[in-house]
């Protein structure tokens, strides 16, 4: 019997010839990737009972991505403790604030992830790396027995196979193609179970995608409660398929298989509560903005800035809107200032922050205000996730929300397209 | 371990999510996990009256997909220490993990219970055989009990008795690094 990508990676992990679904296992980790926010939690916890190190130190990964800048007290006291605890446990990998960037995107840049891999991870938004066809496990408050133990009990999940076709309309982006199969999955049209499923996918659409797309799905589907999302193995610098990577087998068993098709797919926008409360633009079209904000582990990357500073070309940002961008990395950061994106952000009068979540982190930087009206790329949009709780917060792709920068109001991206049609 | 236990109900609807209902999200990132500071803030955002009304040992009856949302376990280190357990219609893998997690008993897969049990019943539960009692009419419903291997997992003190085994067992852990 053949195994989907993620029994094999598991049952590889786990010291096993074969997983299948129910199983529990103690997968290894090759990395354990925690965010600057938990660290000073997981020290306590670990030190109340006893602990005074850490199990396998040398895979241990801290990232600095939520609070880069310190803008309260409590942060730059949570910085020097991180930095402590940093060097008490001994950990293999510590980037600090300014180094790296967002701890979901970097660390495929420099290959620390890399494709087939198993890893734990704090942050749910790990499932970023199955871009890249590596298995990050989200272990939440759990990664304390992680650091204490080596491992976390773990249930083999389910795979869900999603095979899409088709191309995307000019003006629509793979963003849009996650919230609205995030919606098609929480309102059960699509008839599947999805809680703690592994998403697989594949088809003709996936296969020529680049990897700020794949990122792009991964990311938007990871709030709905899937596990994860996987792609077949590519390398994140674009090189060559390397045939040790592991691949789901022909004959793997699916608890389900989808084939959709994307081609009639328009711009999605989610309203505030979640990504999968995804409607068509038409329905939130001209709702007037006062915040938009670019970037976050979804919409982090370098493809995603330079589409949007294509948009922004001969255009200026509303003076009603405060327009944020943060450039998911360093390594994203530098490249847009080489090859002139950022400056057409700041012509653009755009407000630009350091590498890292930015206001998607609990309104850290560029918040929203109270009764604000908001459109962003971010992970989610739950009531305080970017700053007031009563502030209304939309989600849409980096064309949109630059197009609705540009405008004030919510707006389509497919006018720029038809506009730069017109005048070619 | 207590596995039958008597309190009452306070009962909620679906998709209950843990972030912005059973904890604020503003709570959830202070990182917290001092009980003391949490206890104040359960359930607040849901309903604020609704933490006045719980006793110690109460039982917690919610609906479909109870803890949605992202796994954090603020909520859930609120309602350990307030001795509370949870009987709900499902309830999403990771947040169910976090639950095992702080050895809190639940029973997860209990259909239409939102609907057998009203608001404020004293009920009693046997989280092992997976009964369901209104103590006041004695009707009862079936369910599927706590599995043997969570059993184990929760008796054992959830996450925290396993570091504290793995820590007896690997002695060297409690001296710091050279």
């Amino acid at each position: 019997m053949g195994m989907t990508l993620a029994e094999k990676i598991l049952a590889r992990a786990s010291g096993v010839e074969a997983v299948k679904p129910g199983d529990i296992v103690l997968p290894d980790p090759e990395l354990v990737i925690v965010h600057d926010g938990y660290v000073v939690s997981a020290h306590a916890q670990l030190s109340d009972i006893g602990y005074r190190r850490i199990t396998h130190p040398e895979r241990v990964v801290f990232v600095t991505d939520h609070q880069v800048v310190y803008t309260t007290p409590q942060s730059i006291q949570q910085g020097l403790a991180n930095r402590r605890i940093a060097r008490e446990w001994q950990v293999g990998h510590f980037f600090d604030a300014g180094q790296g960037g967002h701890g979901h995107i970097f660390p495929m840049e420099i290959g620390l992830v890399r494709p087939g891999m198993f890893l734990f991870a704090y942050d749910a938004h790990c499932t970023n790396f199955g871009a890249i066809g590596a298995f990050a496990m989200r272990v939440g408050p759990n990664v304390v027995s992680v650091l204490g133990t080596g491992t976390s009990w773990t249930v083999v999940p389910h795979t869900l196979r999603i095979d899409l076709q088709g191309e995307l309309a000019a003006g629509v982006h793979p963003r849009d193609v996650g919230f609205w199969l995030s919606g098609e999955l929480t309102s059960g049209r699509l008839g599947v179970e999805f809680d703690y499923r592994v998403v697989e996918f594949g088809g003709d659409f996936c296969s020529g995608l680049p990897l700020s797309a794949r990122v792009a799905l991964c990311n938007t589907l990871t709030e709905i409660g899937v596990l994860n999302i996987l792609f077949p193995p590519m390398s994140p610098t674009s090189g060559p398929l390397d045939p040790a990577w592991p691949v789901s087998d022909v004959d793997a068993t699916y608890e389900n298989r989808l084939t959709l098709d994307v081609s009639l797919l328009a711009p999605q926008v989610a309203l505030p509560g979640g990504p999968d409360r995804a409607v068509s633009i038409s329905q939130v079209e001209g709702q007037p903005i006062a915040h938009a904000y670019l970037g976050a582990c979804g919409s982090g990357m370098f493809d995603d800035f330079k589409a949007a500073a294509d948009l922004l070309t001969n255009h200026h940002v509303s003076p009603d809107v405060r327009f944020i961008v943060t450039p998911g990395t360093v390594e994203v950061a530098k490249r847009m200032a080489q090859e002139g994106v950022t400056q057409r952000f700041l012509d653009a009068g755009a407000i630009l922050l350091p590498p890292g979540c930015g206001p998607c982190a609990g309104g850290v930087g560029g918040p929203v205000g109270p009764g604000e009206v908001s459109i962003s790329t971010a992970a989610t949009n739950g009531a305080g996730r970017m700053g007031a709780k009563d502030a209304k917060c939309f989600l849409g792709s980096p064309l949109t929300v630059t197009m609705s920068a540009i405008l004030g109001r919510i707006a389509d991206p497919r006018i720029a397209v038809v506009e730069a049609g017109a005048s070619a | 371990m207590n596995w039958i236990r008597r309190g009452n109900a306070h009962v909620l609807g679906h998709n209950v999510p843990h972030d912005g209902a059973v904890m604020a999200f503003d709570i959830v990132l202070s990182r917290t996990t001092d009980p003391e500071t949490l206890i104040p803030h359960l359930f607040a955002e849901l309903d604020p009256t609704l933490k006045d009304r719980i006793q110690p040992g109460d039982i917690i009856v919610a609906g479909r997909n109870f803890l949605s949302g992202k796994a954090h376990n603020a909520g859930i280190i609120a309602m350990k220490a307030l001795g509370l357990s949870i009987v709900c219609e499902s309830m999403p893998v990771r947040a169910f993990q976090g639950v095992v997690a702080l050895a809190v008993p639940a029973l997860v897969e209990c259909p239409d219970i939102t609907a057998f049990v009203k608001d404020g019943d004293e009920i009693e539960v046997d989280f092992l055989q997976g009964v369901v009692r209104r103590v006041a009419t004695n009707e009862s419903r079936h369910v599927t009990g706590v599995a043997p291997a969570v059993r184990s997992m929760v008796e054992n003190g959830g996450m925290r008795g396993l570091l504290e085994d793995h820590l007896r067992r690997h002695p060297e852990l409690a001296t710091p690094s050279a």
